[in-house]
C-alpha cells in the first residue's frame, strides 16, 4: 500500500446512491491525494460557472497521503468544493481525530454530489456507507449534533465512531460557515460549510478499521522518531508567562534567522493565542479593521486586558490531534465568564486569529466576550476570521454613517462587547441585517453598495487573516496568488525563512535571513520564487495531510519530501514533488478561470497593501508594490505576467491536458456499493 | 570553522555569511559562541537553546557544521 487507499466514495445525494470510484495510480502519483486529489476531482466533475449553492456543485471531505501512515502531524481532514465565498475553488482543513477515519473507512475522499431535499448524514463503517435520516439533528449545534451522531452509531465493544457536521450557520448557508469536529474544531474558511447545509447534509459519521500503511513503514517511523524528538526538546514550560513577549515592545524592526522548530516552540507551549500580545505590538496584527494601529487605538493597557495569557489562566488541560507531537490544542473553562448564559464549560481553547480579531481588531478589550464569541463560533460552526472581518466593516460603515441604528436595531462602536456579541448572533442565524452579513463582506457590498467597499477588507472574497500584509511584502503577495486567496497559511517571508526549503529543493532560494529591510521588498525573480516555494510546498502539505505548523518547523525536521517517499516509494525527490505542487497550484487556477474568475480577482483590499500607507504605528508608511510582485510571480510560474492565465506550454509542461480533457473514464472505475 | 546559526533579531548578523554561517575558531565553546552572536546570556536560559537540536552545556566544544538555536518570538496561528 503507497499510503492511499485509491478509491473515491462518490454520494448522489439527489438519488440516495453510493458509488466506490477506483482512481489509477497515476493520477496519485501526479496530484497527490487529499486536497490535490480533491481539486481534480472537482475540476473533473464542477461545471463551468455553476451556482456554489446549487446541486451541481460538489463536496469533498478527504484525508492526506500520510494521514495513518505513522508519519507524525499529519493528520489534517480537509474540504475541497467550489467556494460561495470567492467564487473558485474553496478549501478548508481542520485538526482533531476525524481524518484518520476516513482512509480507515477505505477512502481518501467522500465526494457528495447532487444535494438532498431533507437532511441527511453519511454513516460508514467496514460495511459500507448508508445514508441516514438527519431530520432529528437539523437545528442542532455541531458540538451537539457530534455527540448524538456518535451516541446513536456506537455498538458496545467496537470502536467509537468519529463525526463532522455543520452548525446552524451552515444549515443557514452561510457563506462564512465551516465545517466541524471533535465539538467545534472547525475547517472555516471560504463557506465550505454552507455548500454542505445547502446539500441537506448535516454530517459524516465514520467507524471504520481498516489498516492504512506506507510502502516503507520503517522508515517512516524512524523520520517520525526524529521528528518527534527535536520537537520534544524545543519543549518550553507553560508556566512561563507569554508576558515575555512583551520584549518585543523594545525592539525596533529588524532582521532575525529563523529556526523553525523555536519558533514553532511557541505553538506547543501556549497554543496560538500566546502570541497575541507580541502580534500587537510588532504590527503583525491589524487593528481597527486594518484603518488604526495598536499605538493610537489600543494601547497597551487594552492589549494587557485581552493578551492570551489571560485566556491560559483558564486553560484545564492541553491536548494532541491525531498523530501530532506538538500539542497546541487546550481546553478552557469557561463556566465562570460573562455573556455565558448557556453555561459552557469546557470548551476549545481559542486559535490567535479569534483571540485577535475579537479584541485588537475590533478595539475590544473584553476579554470574555471573545472567549463567549470564540464557543459560540465554534458551536455555530462559522469562520472567526470572516465573522470578526465582517463585523468590523459593519462597525466602521456605522461610524462613518453609512449604517443607522435603525437598520441594525441597536447601535455599534468599536470596542463595544455587548453590541459585538449581538451582532454575531443576529449573523450566525441570518436575523435582520445579520441575514446580509452573513456572507461576508464582498457581498455585503454588491447588496448594501458600492460605498461600503472601502471598509469591506477582503481580497477575492475572502476577509484577510490576522496577519498584517503591509510589513510582509512575500504574505501580501501569497494573500493575492493563491487560488484560494487572502490564507496566511500559504506563507510570507518569516515562514518561508522557517521551511528551510532551500535545503532540499533545488531552486528555492535561500533566505537565512528574513524581516527588516530585507529583500522581500525587491521586485525580482529570486523573491518571487521564494514565494512561489511556499505556494507549491503547500499543495504538497495539504495533499499529504500535514499541518501548517508542522511545516513551519522546517523540512530538516519535519521531513515531508522523506515521508512521502517512505509511504509511496515512487523514487520521487524534493524537486519532483515541488513539480507535483506546481502541477496542484495550476490546476486550482485553471478551475478558478474554468469558473469564470479574472486572476487579478483577488488583489487585495488596499487597505492590506498599504494604498495609502498608515501614518502611525510599527507599519507606517509601508505601501507592499502588490501589482508588480504579483506580476513576477506569474512570470516565474509561467503564467501571462498580465493576465494570470497559464500559459499553453505550461499547462503542456505540466501535462494537465492530458489529466483534465482525457476521458474521464481513463481513470477512474465505478462499482455501486449499497446505499 | 562553519557553525550554522538560527536566533532572534536580537543578535548581531554582521558576521552571518550569505549561507547562514558564521566562521569561529576552532576549539570554539558554546558559551564563547553566544558572545560572538552577542546573544542575551538570559535568553538561553529562559528560552530553548539547542545545537544540533539537543540540549548542550554552555562549555561544550562546538564542531564543523554545528547547528545552534536560540529561540526567536514570532506569531502565528
Amino acid at each position: 500500500m503507497k499510503g492511499y487507499c485509491g478509491k473515491i466514495l462518490k454520494v448522489d445525494l439527489t438519488n440516495k446512491t453510493c458509488t466506490d470510484v477506483y482512481i489509477a495510480d497515476e493520477i496519485y502519483e501526479n496530484f497527490l491525494s487529499g486536497a490535490g486529489l480533491a481539486a481534480w476531482w472537482c475540476y473533473r466533475n464542477i461545471p463551468a460557472e455553476c451556482d456554489p449553492m446549487g446541486p451541481d456543485n460538489v463536496l469533498c471531505i478527504t484525508s492526506g497521503l500520510l494521514t495513518s501512515t505513522g508519519s507524525c502531524i499529519t493528520g489534517r481532514w480537509m474540504v475541497v468544493t467550489k467556494s460561495p465565498s470567492t467564487g473558485g475553488i474553496g478549501e478548508a482543513n481542520c485538526g482533531g481525530t476525524f481524518a484518520p477515519f476516513i482512509k480507515a473507512c477505505g477512502y481518501d475522499i467522500i465526494a457528495f454530489h447532487g444535494a438532498s431535499d431533507t437532511p441527511v448524514y453519511l454513516y460508514c463503517d467496514n460495511n459500507g456507507p448508508v445514508i441516514k435520516d438527519a431530520s432529528h439533528l437539523w437545528g442542532q449545534d455541531a458540538a451537539v449534533a457530534e455527540r448524538m451522531m456518535v451516541e446513536e452509531n456506537t455498538i458496545p465493544g467496537k470502536k467509537v465512531p468519529q463525526a463532522c457536521t455543520i452548525g446552524w450557520a451552515g444549515e443557514n448557508k452561510s457563506w462564512m460557515a465551516g465545517v466541524c469536529n471533535d465539538n467545534g474544531r472547525i475547517a472555516a474558511r471560504q463557506g465550505v460549510g454552507g455548500v454542505m447545509g445547502s446539500k441537506m447534509l448535516k454530517g459524516l459519521c465514520f467507524a471504520g478499521t481498516k489498516p492504512v500503511s506506507g510502502e516503507n513503514p520503517a522508515e517512516i517511523r524512524r523520520l517520525s522518531k526524529m521528528c518527534a524528538s527535536r520537537v520534544n526538546k524545543a519543549f518550553m514550560p507553560p508556566e512561563i508567562p507569554t508576558g515575555l513577549l512583551n520584549v518585543a515592545k523594545f525592539l525596533p524592526e529588524m532582521q532575525l534567522s529563523p529556526d523553525g522548530i523555536m519558533t514553532g516552540v511557541l505553538m506547543g507551549t501556549w497554543g496560538t493565542c500566546g502570541s497575541s500580545q507580541f502580534a500587537g505590538q510588532t504590527g503583525e496584527a491589524p487593528v481597527k479593521n486594518w484603518g488604526g494601529s495598536q499605538k493610537e487605538d489600543f494601547h497597551i493597557k487594552a492589549l494587557s486586558r485581552t493578551d492570551g495569557s489571560k485566556t491560559l489562566r483558564l486553560q484545564t488541560n492541553r491536548y494532541y490531534c491525531y498523530s501530532c507531537v506538538y500539542g497546541c490544542g487546550g481546553e478552557l473553562d469557561i463556566s465562570k465568564i460573562r455573556f455565558n448564559d448557556e453555561g459552557y464549560s469546557r470548551v476549545h481553547k481559542p486559535e490567535y486569529e479569534t483571540q485577535w480579531v475579537f479584541t485588537g481588531f475590533l478595539l475590544n478589550d473584553d476579554n470574555d466576550s471573545m472567549l463567549y464569541i470564540n464557543e459560540y463560533a465554534n458551536r455555530a460552526g462559522i469562520d472567526t476570521i470572516s465573522l470578526g472581518g465582517t463585523v468590523g466593516m459593519a462597525i466602521e460603515a456605522y461610524e462613518n454613517g453609512l449604517l443607522k441604528e435603525e437598520d441594525i436595531g441597536f447601535p455599534l462602536s468599536w470596542g463595544d462587547a455587548d453590541s459585538i456579541v449581538r451582532l454575531v448572533k443576529m449573523i450566525v442565524h441570518r436575523e435582520g441585517i445579520g441575514d446580509i452579513l452573513a456572507d461576508g463582506t464582498k457581498r455585503a457590498v454588491e447588496i448594501l453598495g458600492p460605498e461600503f467597499a472601502k471598509y469591506a477588507v477582503q481580497g477575492g472574497g475572502m476577509e484577510p487573516p490576522m496577519h498584517d500584509s503591509r510589513p510582509d511584502p512575500q504574505q501580501a503577495t501569497l494573500y493575492a496568488i493563491d487560488a484560494t486567496p487572502s490564507r496566511h497559511t500559504s506563507g510570507g517571508s518569516l515562514y518561508y525563512g522557517c521551511m528551510h526549503l532551500w535545503k532540499k529543493v533545488t531552486w528555492a532560494p535561500p533566505a537565512v535571513l528574513v524581516g527588516g529591510k530585507g529583500g522581500e521588498w525587491e521586485i525580482s525573480d529570486e523573491e518571487a520564487l521564494k514565494v512561489l516555494a511556499c505556494a507549491y510546498f503547500k499543495r504538497i502539505v495539504d495533499g499529504v495531510g500535514g499541518c501548517y505548523f508542522g511545516f513551519l518547523l522546517g523540512t530538516g525536521i519535519y521531513p515531508i519530501f522523506e515521508w512521502t517517499e517512505a509511504a509511496t516509494g515512487w523514487g520521487a525527490t524534493p524537486d519532483d514533488l515541488m513539480w507535483i505542487g506546481k502541477r496542484i497550484y495550476t490546476l486550482r487556477h485553471m478551475f478558478n478561470i474554468k469558473q469564470g474568475l479574472d486572476p487579478w480577482y483577488s488583489r487585495p483590499h488596499p487597505r492590506m497593501v498599504g494604498e495609502p500607507p498608515l501614518k502611525v504605528g510599527k507599519v507606517a508608511g509601508k505601501t507592499v508594490p502588490i501589482d508588480a510582485k504579483i506580476m513576477r510571480v506569474w512570470k516565474n510560474c509561467g503564467f501571462d505576467e498580465k493576465t494570470g492565465y497559464p500559459l499553453p506550454e505550461t499547462v503542456e509542461e505540466l501535462n494537465l491536458n492530458y489529466f483534465l480533457d482525457s476521458p474521464i473514464e481513463n481513470f477512474i472505475k465505478e462499482v455501486p456499493c449499497n446505499g | 570553522m562553519k557553525v550554522e546559526f538560527h536566533g532572534p533579531g536580537v543578535c548581531d548578523f554582521s558576521k552571518m555569511n550569505p549561507d547562514g554561517t558564521i566562521d569561529v575558531p576552532e576549539g570554539t565553546t558554546v558559551k564563547q559562541f553566544i558572545k560572538i552572536v552577542k546573544l542575551p546570556i538570559i535568553w538561553t536560559k529562559v528560552f530553548p537553546f539547542l545545537v544540533n537540536y539537543e540540549k548542550v552545556p554552555l562549555n561544550t566544544v562546538l564542531k564543523d557544521g554545528d547547528i545552534v538555536s536560540a529561540f526567536s518570538p514570532s506569531g502565528g496561528g
